[in-house]
């Protein structure tokens, strides 16, 4: 029998990473540092004097009625694992996709729409094996990020050379075309109260192990991550599924950065010259979204109960009356980011109708297209940077592009079948749920597949069936990325005591 | 059709197979090379050619032949690679290697060359015809959707598609009925279903149930006449059913995590169309008893893929263009292949989560599989390890053309619903508003 494990309650917060639990919104500024080891002795030295702050560290602030004024957040990518000395029989371990990297294959590049202008050869940094080994995230208030940023820079050398610093902009909630962002996260089930499995509905509740490697997720089983012998790593905790090994995963959650350019300008003024006037782009500019630009959901949608989005707010809402798209358009950037579809296509009414659901000798093909959202969500920690331009400045012709766009960062525990999965198969693939010629209205990297096909095309329907069809030209360019691996701080206090000569 | 190949010429046979396909797309037959002018044969929905390198076999040791058996006592035999060629037709078989044979004849030759009793001006159809290999079973996504259809529907589409501007009006119906009246598309009528075909295909649909009913009745009558003997098949059954959960739980489980270079290198041959090939191979677990299973089981997928699942899904999976299942080396081994929109991952994905029960019912009989109980449950809902199982046991499809690329079930669907709608309005028959409207969206879109 499949080991299967019940939730599992997360308690150690003093040794999770506070991105886990939150976007660290009351520190709206931030700054990345993209590190190398340039002397392994003292990156270790480093990284065991440097304490990422934990979700508990928040936690005892907030009790306190403060918050804390800076915050530092600590990723590695494999090559940097290795720079440091991991063994590789440890990092063969970790899932292929992160030891492989965002950008070190034609045929990921390839699947994830990261080909014309968005070529990882054309990047900035993170192509093939040009990716950082660490990755450093400051936070603090406003006033508080140039001080905390330089007393990191001052601690670097020896052990690190800086190979590049990316500044994001304060942050206001709203990503640069102007719309309310981060709206849709799925709401972790940290208790470990529900059984992943049974619901019926569509849910926001994800089990903690769709984030956190070394808990039970969706499929109630566990991540591989790597198991070491305890004996050479009594500081680590056990393994759930395997009380003779140590967890190097534990706490821990795979990140993926992709730093997207967004053409503010080309938007608004293409789709302002598309629709004849400003109202009229706003609107098409809602509906390629899905939301309106304030993050309110269509209202002819409805409001629905959803567990996790209580009592109501932005997210009390599902697409399950509006299968064909009449009222959000199926390629909309929020159905294909999440679909919000439940395991089955309807909910079963007694025994028999649940066997011929599902056996699939009910329904249609279009409507059951797309199910299952629970095994594809991942938690966005993602910060705008340039500056705000608004849309009627945008559009206005002439408008200077401010440079800006999305520090993309996600939070999962396995990035080939979340971040990868939900990127290549929902957001740049040109068949989207029965969808032809399309791909994301935002994202969308427009190059034809297969062969010549187009994919820039755009449909949306209106209420009376009628369809309005729409070629947009590329609105976000991927300019750098890569894959790392957010550790728990006892994981990265292993790392930093790694014997020299390897582990 | 299977052929082994010959000493020393997989290499060979490797680099000429490579040779066939599209620069910057492995695996992708060259439309430029005109000695594989597949296009020429209106019967074919595609074809792919692969070596049946089973990167599984060595998956025998954890299984030796005396376990779990009573019979099939000693060493697995030494197996021979083969090559697969197969190809998905419209018709009867035999046509379709007639037109194969007279259209790529050379092509057939240079490609055999590599296998064993194929000799240099040997007869490609009769060579073709010695091998040919029945399936297990099958599925189609489309039944009665032939490629000249196919091919006629998106010309169809394409020139309503163009003339839709020139149509105005806020009638649905009426525009619809306009629209049908500026567009001439000759279409060839579905060719007639023969009474042999149809009177087949009904003893087919009642195989199952009629097998079911005499098992039934033998019980009954069994009851009544012999009760101790009634109840001797009951124990007998118990003890069966006793001896698959032993076995399912006992069975030895195969793990092998991925290689990142082996996933990048099979990569490398996927997702340069909307639809990909899989090919798969592994070996039976031993014994009568599996043995017996997989027929019986096969049967019925089969079974329930001719007769239940008509309209473009398999089980809840939409996305299988074909399915089919082949056993080779005497039933030691079966040879899963298919053709599917989207990546391999969102297709593993949809299987685990839709169909993870006939996966299980198929797969369980195989050596590693991740362990199920009662045939259904559990097994693929491992998720991790069923990915691990399905690509360890995945061979490079080196070969692979298809009649429409870039189309989708979804869109061969679409296309269809939009003739179908074209013949009835041609036909003077008028579609109400909300079908109209349906159609003309479908054009549109």
């Amino acid at each position: 029998m499949t080991r299967t494990f019940a939730p599992e309650p997360v308690t150690e917060w003093d040794d999770i990473q506070a991105l886990a639990a939150s976007g660290l919104g009351a520190l709206a500024a931030s700054a990345f540092l993209l590190l190398d080891v340039t002397d392994v002795a003292a990156a270790r030295a480093w990284l065991a004097a440097t304490r990422p702050t934990s979700v508990a560290d928040i936690n005892a602030a907030r009790a306190d009625g403060r918050i804390v004024s800076t915050a530092l957040q600590l990723a590695l990518s494999a090559p940097g694992l290795a720079a440091l000395g991991l063994a590789p029989a440890v990092i063969d371990q970790f899932g292929p996709e992160f030891r492989q990297g965002l950008a070190s294959d034609d045929s990921r590049s390839r699947r994830l729409g990261d080909i014309g202008t968005n070529d990882p050869a054309n990047w900035d940094w993170g192509c093939g094996a040009d990716v950082p080994h660490l990755l450093v995230m400051l936070y603090a208030t406003p006033d508080a990020l140039d001080a905390h940023v330089d007393k990191v820079l001052a601690t670097l050398s020896p052990g690190f050379i800086l190979r590049k610093r990316e500044a994001c902009a304060v942050q206001n909630g709203h990503e640069p075309f102007g719309f309310l962002d981060g709206i849709s996260q799925p709401v972790v089930d940290w208790a470990g109260v529900r059984e992943p499995g049974h619901d019926a509905l569509y849910t926001h509740l994800l089990a903690a192990g769709e984030v956190l490697l070394g808990y039970p997720n969706e499929y109630r089983c566990l991540t591989d991550r790597p198991l070491l012998d305890p004996v050479q790593a009594p500081q680590l905790p056990r393994a759930l599924d395997d009380a003779s090994r140590a967890d190097l995963g534990r706490n821990g959650s795979y990140l993926v950065y992709r730093r997207l350019a967004q053409d503010v300008p080309l938007f608004w003024q293409t789709l302002s010259a598309r629709a004849g006037g400003m109202t009229a782009a706003i609107e098409l500019a809602e509906a390629m979204v899905g939301r309106g630009i304030d993050g309110q959901p269509i209202p002819a949608l409805g409001t629905r109960a959803i567990p996790g989005a209580e009592p109501y707010d932005l997210n009390s809402f599902s697409f399950t009356g509006d299968m064909g798209g009449n009222i959000c358009p199926v390629g909309a950037h929020i159905r294909r980011a999440n679909p919000r579809n439940a395991d089955l296509p309807s909910v079963p009414d007694g025994l028999l109708d649940k066997l011929l659901v599902t056996l699939g000798l009910t329904g249609n093909a279009r409507d059951d297209a797309i199910s299952s959202t629970r095994f594809h969500r991942i938690l966005r920690r993602g910060r705008r940077f340039g500056d705000m331009l608004s849309p009627v400045e945008a559009a206005r012709p002439g408008a200077a592009d401010p440079q800006a766009g999305l520090h993309f960062i996600a939070l999962q525990a396995s990035i080939s079948r979340q971040f990868e999965f939900i990127q290549g198969a929902w957001v740049a693939s040109a068949k989207f749920a029965g969808l032809s010629g399309e791909s994301d209205p935002l994202l969308g990297n427009r190059c034809p597949f297969p062969g010549t096909m187009p994919t820039d095309g755009f449909t949306r329907p209106g209420p009376d069936g009628s369809i309005e069809k729409h070629a947009l030209p590329q609105f976000v360019t991927v300019t750098a990325g890569g894959y790392f691996f957010l550790p728990g701080l006892r994981a990265l206090a292993f790392i930093a005591a790694l014997p020299a000569g390897g582990s | 059709m299977f052929a082994p190949v010959r000493d020393g010429q997989i290499e060979a046979l490797r680099a000429f197979l490579a040779g066939c396909c599209a620069p910057g797309a492995p695996g992708h037959a060259d439309l430029a090379n005109p000695d594989i002018n597949f296009a020429a044969l209106p019967m074919l929905h595609n074809i792919r050619a692969f070596i049946g390198e089973d990167p599984s076999l060595g998956d025998r040791a954890f299984h030796p032949r005396s376990l779990n058996t009573l019979f099939g006592h000693g060493a697995w035999p030494v197996e021979r690679v083969s090559l697969g060629l197969l190809g998905c037709c419209d018709g009867s078989v035999d046509a379709f290697l007639v037109a194969l044979a007279a259209q790529c004849d050379g092509w057939l030759a240079a490609l055999f060359m590599h296998c064993e009793g194929f000799g240099a001006g040997d007869d490609v159809l009769a060579f073709m015809r010695g091998h040919v290999v029945k399936s297990l079973a099958s599925y189609v996504n489309g039944p009665g959707r032939t490629v000249v259809a196919v091919h006629e529907n998106a010309a169809l589409l394409t020139a309503l598609r163009a003339a839709r501007g020139a149509t105005v009006g806020y009638d649905p119906a009426a525009t619809a009925r306009q629209l049908a009246a500026v567009v001439d598309v000759p279409l060839t009528p579905p060719a007639p279903t023969t009474a042999g075909y149809a009177f087949a295909s009904l003893l087919h649909l009642l195989s199952v149930p009629a097998a079911v009913l005499a098992l039934v009745s033998l019980l009954v009558w069994l009851a009544l006449r012999y009760p101790w003997l009634f109840v001797l098949v009951l124990v007998a059954a118990t003890v069966k059913l006793w001896w698959l959960r032993h076995i399912e739980s006992t069975d030895p489980l195969v793990v092998v995590p991925p290689d990142p270079a082996d996933i990048a290198a099979r990569s490398a041959f996927e997702d340069h169309d909307s639809a990909n090939p899989f090919t798969a191979i592994g070996t039976i677990k031993p014994g009568l008893f599996r043995m017996g299973l997989v027929r019986v089981i096969h049967y019925v997928i089969d079974w329930g893929a001719r007769h239940l699942f008509r309209s473009g899904r398999l089980g809840r999976v939409g996305t299988i263009h074909f399915a089919r299942w082949v056993l080779i080396d005497g039933g030691r081994r079966v040879i899963f292949t298919s053709e599917y929109d989207g990546s391999a991952e969102a297709y593993m994905d949809d299987f685990i989560n839709k169909v993870g029960f006939g996966l299980n019912v198929s797969f369980t009989n195989g050596i590693g599989y991740p362990r199920t109980r009662w045939l259904i449950l559990d097994g693929a809902s491992d998720e991790q390890r069923f990915k691990y199982f399905m690509r360890h046991h995945q061979i490079v499809t080196q070969f692979w053309w298809r009649a429409y690329p870039g189309q989708t079930t979804f869109d061969l669907a679409r296309a269809a619903r939009v003739r179908a709608g074209y013949v009835k309005l041609c036909a003077g028959e008028d579609l109400d508003e909300l079908a109209a409207a349906r159609w003309l969206a479908e054009i549109a879109a």
